[in-house]
């Protein structure tokens, strides 16, 4: 029987064949086969997905069922160490709670559908939608993962601008800075690093692997490593020395630093006369920021500023100021990374052992491929958040999503019916929970692509099940010097789908499925030309180095239109700024018993999608609300007790840990907590949920969600264990 | 015949539990049931304060209390240095749990015995790591055969001079601790 792309679908009750529907010669019928020629234990080579950081894994399958996942030796990412969220994977696959086919709303219920009738009735939706509105009615977002190339066609062969990554509530000021100014953004060579700055990144809570075995590494040679945090966490604990500094100051200690490795001279005549311009007009701009005017606004002594900067400086060039990752904090976070980027160059460490890096290998951009599909044409409405436009070119390439919706309920610029979320929750993850929800029940039609029922997935119309990592393939992985593949591990467990075959099938439902035309080893196979790797040689090694690993130290091409570093930078005046990095304030004050909301990572669960993990939930079921000992004394509160946490936007209630480990102007709670669907048993109402204390703004230089710049009032509402 | 040992460098330890999942994985524990617990100690008042963190498990001691006070033998230690409980023989009584002063011993609630770290003696045997030290993604975890005068942990122990925890009991573990 010859089986069209239609009766496929109409067979989808046959869970296993589904994974048939990936095509051609990777169908997963060939991987079995492969795999079904080895004893019952089988040890397959893929990617993580239980963070964003895909580190390498190998997966052991005894008897078809995965029994462990450990680091792959060969893979740059974890270099055969996986963190706990990694090692704790097979309990997402063999979750009970997860989406399990296929669910349509109906009332307050949702229904199971089949394949067919989802992609029918959405592409039917979806066309309806673009020809009273406009393609750009829809907006699409995601947490962006290897399929993200799939999207980008579809958006664009829709005719949609609107694709937005969660980079606003993530990386966007690092990214837009170091972009802006270094033509690139680079990481830092933790291994090899002498002196070290933190401004706010947790290299132990916020964890990618290979930066922490570095750090660590790079520790037990005697690097100095400094951490600035208005908490004492994690990461301060093991490093040489905690700044305790005040929240949303760390900008003034870095605009101190640069007048002190400038009046002192010491910084590298070298590197800034040959790979830099405007460091005359950054002299002239920190004249006013001594170490004096930092202690009064950052609460450090101006002696401690003197002493870490000129230990950081006499360590040049392995000296860093990390670029950080998740920086969407204060309304100046954008600022406080350029004046990071500044220092940096200012050590002239950039490609230097212990020094910043840029990554050495890339695919080409998804848009400049040809072969494949008809040419891709950029859409021509305007973004509906503006980014990448006049006010808000920094922007460009990273989004606004956390104001969604505002956009929705304005109606401004253009009406918003259709909304596609992909691995992506920002129901609870873009702050202001309450708007979020109130929005999404406006639009015409909202349709989530996940592994469990989140609670964007609660607001949907209807929910498509992905496959999880361990079950499916995804395009290849740049890592490192090496090229990476995502492979099943075992045959979806049910009637799910890779998110490449959703994408392939809506397209074919909206009528731009000439846009998706190959399967996913052709794909791949195009990506990967460049490098003479293919899809099945990928798929028996799991990973393939692209060169001997051996670190070149030298000044890479630099990319900005100067092509130096531009310490004057014209993309930040052209963004409403100075040219050179300037003092602002962070957005609020605390004051009158108002206190900063701050919140972050744990090392064990990742942002809102690990909480029904059980080995994760048993590991840590909830958080607490950290706050200062004599911050608690005023207000009462004891260690333990029940508190409610209320901003100008909602309220929570949460135990108090009563700890000398935080700034007493300021309150701390991990993140991702609180979750609301009960689809998900375990991790149901257990702990609080930041999403509904912090509200959906936009810091002016990139766009960022800025979800620090919040007040709280915390009062005792009940006694607890400790009472 | 090997005599197996392990250092944990603190100094390197990120807090990151991943050594806990690891080895509830391998041994495909229920949630809960940790075989290593991660002990925080805070200490100071603001600014100057001071978060420490301890990773205990089974110090597979040479003169092990819960050997000794096992009334049935199922506790017992094997030539090669690793404490193992061998759950057909165990009574359930816990006396082992009061006298281990690690408070190493968890409940194993389905079967009523309270188990303990293995030393991973089926990899270890296999010439592999324990899962907790192939994991560690802070390379704080160090596993060797004190036997073998080649083996690096004797450099290892020695370079950073590490101490078992409360040398002073007598107990002989067979884990070394960088503080």
């Amino acid at each position: 029987m010859k089986l069209t792309r239609r009766s496929f679908l109409k067979a989808s009750a046959a869970t296993g064949a589904l994974a048939a529907l990936s095509g051609g010669v990777m169908s997963f019928e060939r991987w079995s086969a492969k795999a079904a020629e080895s004893s019952d234990v089988k040890m397959i080579p893929s990617i993580c997905e239980m963070c964003g950081t895909k580190c390498g894994i190998i997966v052991k399958v005894k008897n078809g069922r995965v029994v462990k996942i450990e680091g792959n030796k060969d893979h740059p990412n974890g270099k055969g160490k996986i963190c706990a969220r990694g090692n704790a994977g097979m309990k997402l696959l063999y979750d009970p709670d997860r989406l399990k086919q296929p669910l349509k709303r109906e009332g307050d219920k949702f229904v199971p559908i089949s394949w067919e009738q989802a992609f029918r009735e959405i592409g039917e939706k979806l066309k309806e939608i673009k020809a009273k509105y406009g393609p750009e009615a829809l907006v699409w977002s995601t947490h962006p993962e290897l399929v993200n190339d799939y999207e980008v066609i579809f958006n664009q062969a829709f005719g949609s601008p609107n694709l937005s990554p969660h980079a606003p509530t993530c990386y966007s000021p690092r990214n837009a800075a170091y972009k802006a100014i270094y033509g690139d953004v680079p990481t830092v060579d933790y291994g090899n690093v002498k002196y070290y700055i933190s401004c706010g990144r947790n290299l132990v809570e916020g964890i990618s692997v290979s930066q922490v075995t570095g750090i660590m590494k790079a520790k037990e040679k005697g690097a100095k490593i400094i951490v600035l945090d208005p908490r004492y966490s994690n990461f301060a604990a093991l490093a040489s020395e905690w700044v305790p500094i005040r929240p949303g100051t760390d900008l003034a200690f870095l605009l101190a630093m640069i007048y002190l490795i400038i009046k002192n001279e010491w910084y590298d005549k070298e590197f800034v006369a040959n790979y830099t311009v405007g460091f005359d007009e950054v002299a002239a701009e920190v004249e006013k920021y001594t170490p004096k005017w930092a202690e009064e606004i950052t609460g450090i002594p101006a002696a401690t500023i003197e002493r870490i900067t000129e230990e950081f400086a006499k360590a040049k060039p392995a000296a860093v100021i990390d670029p950080g990752w998740h920086t969407s904090r204060y309304m100046n976070s954008t600022e406080m990374v350029r004046a990071g980027a500044v220092i940096n160059a200012l050590m002239g460490n950039l490609g230097q052992k212990g020094g910043l890096k840029f990554s050495k290998y890339n695919f080409t951009k998804v848009e400049e491929r040809e072969g494949l599909w008809p040419k891709l044409e950029k859409p021509k409405a305007k973004r509906f958040d503006g980014a990448g436009g006049e006010k808000w070119p920094l922007a460009k390439g990273l989004g606004m999503i956390q104001m969604l919706p505002e956009h929705i309920l304005s109606g401004e610029p253009y009406p918003i019916k259709a909304y596609i979320a992909n691995h992506h929750n920002p129901v609870r993850s873009a702050g202001n929970s309450k708007k979020w929800i109130e929005a999404l029940k406006k639009l015409d039609l909202v349709v989530v692509i996940d592994v469990q029922m989140s609670e964007t997935a609660l607001m949907a119309h209807y929910v498509l099940p992905e496959s999880t990592y361990l079950e499916r393939f995804d395009p290849p992985q740049i890592a490192g010097n090496a090229v990476a593949l995502r492979q099943p591990a075992v045959k979806p467990l049910h009637n799910t789908m890779g998110a490449d075959d959703i994408i392939k099938e809506l397209a074919h439902e909206v009528g731009i499925g000439q846009y998706f035309n190959y399967t996913l080893e052709q794909f791949s196979d195009q990506m990967l030309k460049p490098f003479n790797v293919t899809f099945k040689q990928l798929m028996e090694k799991g990973v393939i180095a692209l060169d001997d690993g051996k670190p070149v130290n030298k000044v890479p091409e630099i990319k900005t239109e100067s092509k130096k570093i531009e310490l004057s930078s014209p993309a930040f005046e052209k963004a409403g700024t100075k040219r050179v990095p300037t003092w602002v304030p962070p957005g609020v004050t605390e004051r009158n018993g108002k206190l900063r909301f701050l919140h972050g990572h744990t090392a064990v669960h990742t942002h809102t999608s690990t909480f029904n993990n059980e080995y994760l939930h048993a590991l840590m079921p909830e958080n607490v609300l950290w706050i200062n000992t004599r911050t608690a004394e005023k207000l009462g509160i004891n260690n333990g007790d029940l508190v409610e946490v209320k901003s100008d936007y909602g309220k929570v209630t949460i135990k108090a840990k009563v700890t000398e480990a935080i700034h007493p102007d300021a309150v701390f709670m991990v993140h991702g907590f609180g979750g609301f669907s009960p689809y998900q048993k375990k991790a149901y109402h257990k702990g609080a949920s930041t999403s509904f204390i912090v509200p959906n703004h936009a810091e002016p230089l990139s766009g960022a969600s800025a979800d620090c710049e919040v007040l709280v009032e915390v009062r005792k509402i009940g006694g607890g264990a400790n009472a | 015949m090997p005599k197996y040992a392990m250092v944990i460098d603190m100094t390197k330890c990120a807090a990151c539990q991943a050594c806990t999942v690891a080895c509830e994985a391998e041994w495909g524990l229920p949630p809960g049931e940790k075989f290593t617990r991660l002990e925080e100690r805070e200490t100071g008042s603001f600014p100057n304060v001071q978060r420490e963190f301890l990773l205990i498990q089974c110090q597979h001691c040479d003169n092990a209390p819960c050997v000794e006070v096992c009334p049935t033998g199922a506790t017992y230690k094997r030539d090669d240095g690793i404490v193992l409980v061998d759950e057909k023989r165990c009574a359930g009584c816990k006396y082992c749990m009061v006298a281990c002063p690690y408070q190493a011993r968890v409940i194993n609630h389905e079967k009523g015995v309270p188990e303990k770290c293995r030393f991973c003696y089926h990899r270890v045997e296999q010439g592999k790591k324990p899962a907790c030290v192939s994991t560690c993604i802070g390379e704080a975890r160090y596993f060797g055969d004190l036997d073998n005068p080649n083996d690096e942990i004797h450099r290892i122990i020695q370079e950073k001079q590490a101490k078992p925890l409360r040398g002073d009991l007598g107990t002989k573990p067979s884990i070394y601790y960088v503080r």
